[in-house]
């Protein structure tokens, strides 16, 4: 075992350390292209620079930023108001300031407002001459589709309700994709959108004017820390005012529905030559390696302590249940609240990700280590004893081996379900077969979710079979 | 040089308020076969554990070769002694070349001393060849039995303890074991304690029987003596056995 132990140890050392500017970006296109174009922009300005791409919410990159994991993302005015500062009323000047006390500084908009608008066809808009959203109130007839979460927030249905006195009764919570659908196909009038979203040239729809301006702003910004100000400022403000509501839907309608990568697309913005992307192989060779290696070191970790634990348990009686209660109920955590809950320690990336691992596996290998050893036959124990046998040479040459299958057991659990829990590794940086399913739910591309979610099962189901083998061949007596 | 190998002094035993052994006192030459007999619960292998030093005697001595057990960390003194258990106490882990050669393994022996030592003794208990390379499990139950007393003999002690070795066997089985034990033992030349609570067992290899009931020796001596002495204790004990030897 101590073989094992070792090589995963050795697997580990291959992992790389974070190099140059640091870009993060949230886990939707918008914000994965932003992140590629911040880091082209910086390499042409000769700044070595690299992505941390759809690392999770805001406050997860927020965070980030603060604790310094990232140097630079994109966000947008409205979010830092209403969601981080909880101020929606603060003014540019204010907001510039109150962030710069955090050490945060924030490049003018990019030159677009991504906010919420109310989209129709084109046509229906033309046949009831429709421009503004002043115009809804007379037409009570028209039927709304609204996300779940647009019904319910502050700035969202409620304020235009008031603000329009809007008397429309048919008003259908539903979810965004399907709400396009159901638009185009003429079972809904009017949707809300997000002013860049690619559907909207793709499917030829009208935005209606804010004419009243009831949706806060969320102009594109970007953040970064104010200790790289020197370096980050010129090169991220030269890109302010670039980039107007159309040319982003463009470049996200290029990634949705063009299915090409996001760094390509910035690459062509940019006018710059064109990455190739790399093919299915490299790219499952590249998530493979990365899995391996959070399933690996968390688990070397894991045994670390977790096997020392239980045999503090076996010793000491009065330790077990405290022991199997704290390790129990690290279990029972949800794996994302316990990621987020580690970033502010940790940082992003693999090293948060494979302490939640390791934690994630110390239950099973505690609870095997004591169930194997708690179940060694008294008779046995005691021939060991009567034999002569030093205290030492019964640890190893019997309690250890005899407690083995039990703990090679808890090990095989362990590694079953950091192998599955390592994929939401992804979410904070850490790679692994995660990051092909993130960018397949959030493109919502069947092949890109399949090439995480295949090999992860199949890695699952190695692992169970690998560990099977080593149970068996110790059960030889 | 002492003519005595074992010698317990008024050795008593209790857990918690339960009196296990009552101050027992008996001796055991070199050579010699002491048998420990008595029903379950009358303490027989209590005594034996303290012989071995597993467990400390709440009053009273135990004297192994002139000196006296002290403190409960007595490999030395446990190594002395080889020490067989009812179902063998083989680790079903190991091999039983690995099980035999254990403990002469953690004494630093090469494995060359171990090999040979091992083929004497596997030729002496005639066991095959080829089950050295299997696991407990594999073997017979006489052959498990063969191989833990190879296993006690391996650093030739002075003094076996025996807990019911034979009691798992089958008649026929057990019947050709205990001959060749006797001789086996005659041979060797060791003392051995035997916990049996057969009679006929005791009768066919201890020079001295010790009677034990609730924790007290009643009876001691000789199958002979003890037939004409004829006390109540052995009285009880032989309408327990319906079968006697001879």
């Amino acid at each position: 075992m101590l073989r094992w132990l070792l090589l995963l140890v050795l697997l580990s050392a291959g992992c790389a350390r974070p190099q140059g500017v640091q870009v993060g970006s949230k886990s939707f296109t918008e914000s994965v292209v932003l992140g590629e174009i911040l880091c082209d922009q910086l390499k042409m300005r000769s700044i070595p620079a690299e992505h941390r791409a759809q690392l999770g919410g805001t406050r997860v990159l927020w965070e980030a930023l603060l604790a310094g994991s990232i140097d630079a993302y994109p966000e947008y005015t409205g979010t830092l108001t209403q969601e981080i500062l909880h101020q929606p009323q603060m003014e540019v000047q204010e907001l510039r300031k109150t962030l710069a006390n955090q050490g945060v500084g924030m490049t003018p908009s990019l030159g677009f407002n991504n906010t919420y608008a109310l989209g129709m066809r084109a046509e229906r808009a033309r046949q009831l001459g429709l421009t503004k959203m002043s115009q809804l109130k007379h037409h009570p007839e028209l039927r709304f589709g609204f996300g779940h979460e647009f019904l319910r927030r502050q700035d969202g249905w409620p304020r235009i309700q008031s603000v329009y006195s809007l008397p429309q009764k048919q008003v259908a919570g539903t979810d965004h994709d399907l709400a396009y659908e159901a638009l185009v196909s003429g079972q809904l009038d009017v949707m809300e959108v997000y002013t860049t979203d690619a559907e909207i040239e793709h499917y030829g729809l009208v935005l209606l004017e804010d004419d009243l301006s009831a949706f806060p702003r969320y102009d594109a910004v970007v953040l970064y820390r104010l200790e790289k100000q020197a370096l980050l400022q010129t090169p991220l403000e030269e890109l302010a005012g670039r980039l107007d509501r159309q040319g982003m839907a463009r470049l996200n309608q290029q990634v949705r529905l063009q299915q090409r990568s996001e760094a390509q697309v910035a690459a062509a913005w940019l006018g710059l030559d064109q990455p190739e992307s790399p093919g299915l192989g490299t790219r499952l060779w590249r998530s493979t390696g990365e899995h391996l290696r959070l399933v690996g070191i968390s688990l070397a970790i894991a045994c670390l302590i977790g096997l020392p634990l239980g045999m503090l348990c076996h010793a000491r009686a009065g330790v077990a249940r405290p022991v199997l209660g704290f390790v129990g109920l690290v279990q029972t955590i949800p794996s994302l609240a316990l990621l987020v809950f580690l970033l502010p320690w940790s940082g992003l990336g693999p090293r948060t990700a494979i302490l939640a691992l390791s934690l994630y596996a110390l239950f099973p290998i505690v609870q095997g280590t004591y169930h194997g050893l708690q179940t060694i036959p008294g008779a046995l124990r005691e021939s060991a004893e009567a034999l002569g046998l030093s205290a030492q040479s019964r640890w190893l040459r019997v309690d250890l081996p005899l407690a083995l299958p039990a703990i090679v057991h808890g090990l095989q659990t362990a590694a079953v379900i950091a192998v599955g829990t390592a994929t939401l590794a992804a979410l904070i940086g850490a790679g692994g077969y995660g990051e092909p399913i993130l960018t397949g739910v959030r493109l919502a591309r069947t092949d890109l979710l399949l090439e995480g979610a295949v090999p992860s099962a199949v890695m699952a189901l190695l692992v169970q079979w690998a560990f099977g083998r080593w149970q068996q061949s110790l059960r030889r007596a | 040089m002492s003519m005595t190998l074992l010698q317990l002094e008024a050795v008593s035993k209790s857990y918690g308020e339960r009196l296990i052994l009552d101050r027992i006192s008996l001796k055991l030459a070199p050579g010699q076969t002491i048998a420990l007999i008595g029903s379950s619960g009358s303490g027989k292998s209590t005594l034996l554990r303290l012989i071995n030093g597993l467990i400390p005697p709440d009053s009273g001595r135990v004297i192994f070769q002139g000196r006296a057990l002290e403190g409960d960390q007595n490999y030395d003194y446990r190594r002395q002694m080889g020490y067989v258990l009812q179902e063998g106490g083989l680790f079903p882990h190991l091999t039983i070349e690995e099980n035999l050669g254990l403990l002469a393994r953690d004494q630093g022996w090469n494995s060359r001393a171990i090999l040979e030592r091992v083929m004497d003794l596997i030729g002496l208990l005639r066991l095959p060849n080829d089950c050295l390379s299997r696991y407990p499990g594999q073997l017979s139950g006489g052959q498990r039995q063969r191989a833990s007393i190879a296993r006690a003999l391996f650093l030739s002690p002075p003094l076996l303890l025996l807990d019911e070795p034979l009691g798992a066997l089958d008649p026929p089985v057990r019947r050709q074991l205990q001959d060749e034990l006797k001789e086996l033992f005659r041979q060797l030349q060791c003392g051995v304690v035997l916990v049996t609570h057969d009679l006929a067992e005791a009768a066919h290899f201890a020079h001295s029987i010790c009677l034990l009931e609730a924790g007290r020796l009643v009876d001691q001596g000789s199958f002979a003596d003890l037939v004409e002495r004829s006390s109540c204790s052995f009285q009880a004990m032989l309408h327990s056995h319906r079968a006697l030897p001879c």
